[in-house]
């Protein structure tokens, strides 16, 4: 027993000198492939805690944890699930930081599909801001990756425009290899919104010289001509007024002296113009035409005449009824000859494009006034439109951008 | 020399078994199935056939992995193999290493053919060939060499369920020790920061092998990196094979 006891515990010895060894250099290899590690950037150091557990709950199957959410976030976008699809893209980039398309296309779907359409002007507002908050954090994950300050810049010069704010984006994205030469273009762009006309002239003359882009591009030949387009451009004022009558719209008190007033004051656009009801008969010579008004003449139907004699395909089966119409609708030769008709009364011959026509006038309703109550309506809506036009261009003019001010408050400049 | 006669007998029994063929099919099926995943995915196609492709060779591989691992000593010994080769002068230790060798050679091979097909859909779809994408899958085969020593060791003590248990659970604390180790820097009280540490030693860290990131995002991995991280692999293999070796010189036949 004794000696059987003794070589067990040699054998273990062996056994534990050997894992001792062993472990100790296997120890060793794991510092230096940890060093390795965080070296090659290999390491999610940068996460928050409560993404080290999350990346730590699916381990080794984080990356393809992330690409399922990616797929049925695009099926949130699809079927307009916003409420699911917000926190599928937050958790997307948590799980997977590196993965560049989930934040511009996250941001995209923040500052663009999700407030673009929302009615309410602080879901508008915060989707505003989260769209900015998500790319500054995505860019926080990948400084070196000229997408992101693209989108960034691109965010705050198109949705919130701030172009103050937008440029350094621009800039940064430019400042990193490889990226397109269209980001110099957009620095050019904004600091003409700026008003820095002859820095913008610069660049433009740089991307020429550089083959960035062709002369006949014109950019540069308008800002030499001295056709800026400084601050925010029209067609953007409008663009956001559209946007927030349909938030606003419910809201904007609109009294009745003034729908009166307005509807006085354009009573021109609310003008129902002079309609007539005719029928014609279309034939192909001068001399049809003459036959055509001397069995007229004799007695005969204009309706069953119309159906036999008629070579226009679309009424001859309708007795030559074009129905009612305004001025303006038929060839002008047509127009004159119709127009100048009584009810009742039979046209001599008319020769248009199409051939030779006899009209015959059935009816006409002279042009009127529509009264306020049928149009109530529509004068309300433009009230409502420019009034919202005059909001946006004094808060513009306030230095009011989207979802901007609480930004604002944040930066210490 | 023993040991190696061991270790093909150990490896044509290991291909012919049935289960891991369907684990092949089933494998096959899941990484081709990342071509419908395009369908949906947004613009990222080729990131989805590597994803896809890449996480269901590492699947099959450790389900392929354990399931041999757990069943390659007591299969032995229930079939009573083991006293007409323990009869013969072969020392216990050889018997681990030449039956892991075996079907570590079992799981190569398994994940080559999954790697090929992999290696095919990645030619298919960009016409180039990843080479990232096959260090990735080189470094799956010694994780997994890890994963199979691991299912070994525990097998040469406790039952086959417990095994496929412990391998599953030490599989995930060990891909999640980046976590683990990151949140337990954080900590105040000393005693938890060594324990942590020391833990981190003792479990082998899977994420090292994990390079599937680098291959989605197009990154580079310095070659040294991934010898650093094979032997790595190795060493741990060896130190667990050391461990079951002890075990299994330990347990009465």
């Amino acid at each position: 027993m004794g000696s059987l006891s003794k070589t067990v515990s040699k054998a273990q010895k062996l056994y534990l000198l050997a894992l001792v060894v062993v472990f100790i250099v296997t120890a060793l290899v794991k510092n230096n492939i940890e060093t390795d590690r965080t070296r090659y950037d290999m390491l999610p150091e940068n996460l928050s805690p409560s993404d080290q557990i999350l990346g730590g709950m699916v381990g080794a199957f984080r990356e393809i944890t992330a690409d399922y959410l990616w797929v049925t976030m695009d099926s949130f976008f699809h079927s307009g699930d916003w409420q699911r699809l917000v926190p599928t893209i937050t958790l997307v980039a948590r799980l997977d930081p590196k993965f560049i398309q989930v934040w511009s296309v996250g941001a995209w779907h923040f500052g663009y599909n999700i407030s673009v359409p929302a009615t309410d002007i602080k879901v508008k507002e915060q989707m505003i801001r989260q769209g900015d908050e998500f790319l500054a954090k995505g860019i926080e994950y990948n400084p070196d990756i000229y997408d992101l300050h693209f989108e960034l810049g691109w965010n705050r010069f198109d949705r919130q425009l701030d172009y103050q704010r937008a440029l350094p984006e621009f800039e940064a994205a430019y400042a990193i290899k490889d990226h397109p030469h269209y980001v110099r273009h957009m620095i050019a762009h904004t600091l003409e919104r700026l008003g820095r006309i002859e820095e913008s002239k610069k660049l433009w003359k740089e991307c020429i010289a550089e083959g960035d882009c062709a002369p006949a591009f014109g950019n540069y030949s308008r800002l030499v001509k001295g056709e800026y387009r400084t601050g925010v451009p029209q067609y953007k004022l409008r663009n956001r007024g559209q946007e927030w009558e349909k938030c606003l719209a419910d809201k904007i008190p609109v009294s009745e002296p003034e729908i009166s007033a307005y509807y006085n004051a354009h009573k021109d656009t609310y003008m129902d113009q002079e309609k007539i009801s005719a029928r014609h008969i279309l034939v192909s010579s001068r001399d049809a035409a003459v036959k055509v008004l001397d069995r007229l003449k004799k007695g005969e139907d204009f309706v069953a005449l119309a159906g036999k004699l008629s070579i226009d395909k679309g009424t001859h089966e309708t007795g030559g009824s074009l129905g009612l119409f305004p001025r303006g609708q038929m060839v002008p030769e047509f127009d004159q000859a119709a127009f100048a008709l009584k009810e009742g009364q039979v046209s001599g011959i008319v020769k248009t494009k199409f051939g030779y026509h006899v009209i015959k006038l059935e009816k006409r309703i002279p042009a009127r006034l529509k009264s306020l109550k049928e149009v109530r309506t529509q004068v309300r809506d433009a009230l409502v439109e420019g009034k919202i036009q005059a909001n946006v261009k004094s808060k513009l003019a306030a230095g009011y951008r989207w979802g901007v001010p609480e930004i604002k408050g944040l930066e210490k400049k | 020399m023993k040991a190696a006669a061991l270790a093909m007998t150990t490896f044509k029994e290991a291909i012919r078994k049935k289960v891991l063929l369907v684990l092949l099919v089933f494998a096959f099926i899941f990484i081709g199935s990342s071509l419908l995943f395009t369908y949906f995915s947004g613009g990222e196609e080729i990131r989805m056939v590597k994803d896809v492709g890449l996480t269901g060779l590492l699947i099959f591989g450790l389900l392929i992995s354990t399931f041999l691992g757990m069943s390659l000593i007591p299969a032995e010994i229930e079939k009573r193999i083991i006293y007409t080769i323990l009869s013969k002068p072969v020392r216990r230790l050889e018997v681990v290493v030449g039956k892991y060798l075996g079907a570590a050679l079992a799981v190569l091979v398994m994940v080559l053919l999954m790697g090929l097909v992999f290696m095919g859909l990645i030619f298919f779809k960009e016409h180039t060939l990843s080479p990232v994408a096959m260090l990735a899958i080189i470094l799956t085969f010694f994780e997994l060499l890890v994963v199979l020593a691991m299912a070994v060791t525990f097998s040469t003590f406790a039952s086959s369920t417990l095994s496929v248990v412990l391998t599953i659970f030490f599989y995930i604390m060990g891909s999640s020790s980046d976590s683990l180790q990151y949140l337990g820097g954080r900590s105040d009280s000393p005693l938890l920061k060594v324990a942590v540490k020391g833990f981190g030693y003792l479990i082998p860290n899977f994420e090292i092998f994990n390079i599937r990131s680098q291959v989605l995002h197009g990154d580079a991995v310095p070659g040294l990196y991934v010898l650093k991280a094979i032997i790595y692999g190795l060493l741990f293999s060896a130190a667990l094979l050391i461990v079951a070796g002890m075990f299994f010189h330990e347990k009465e036949v």
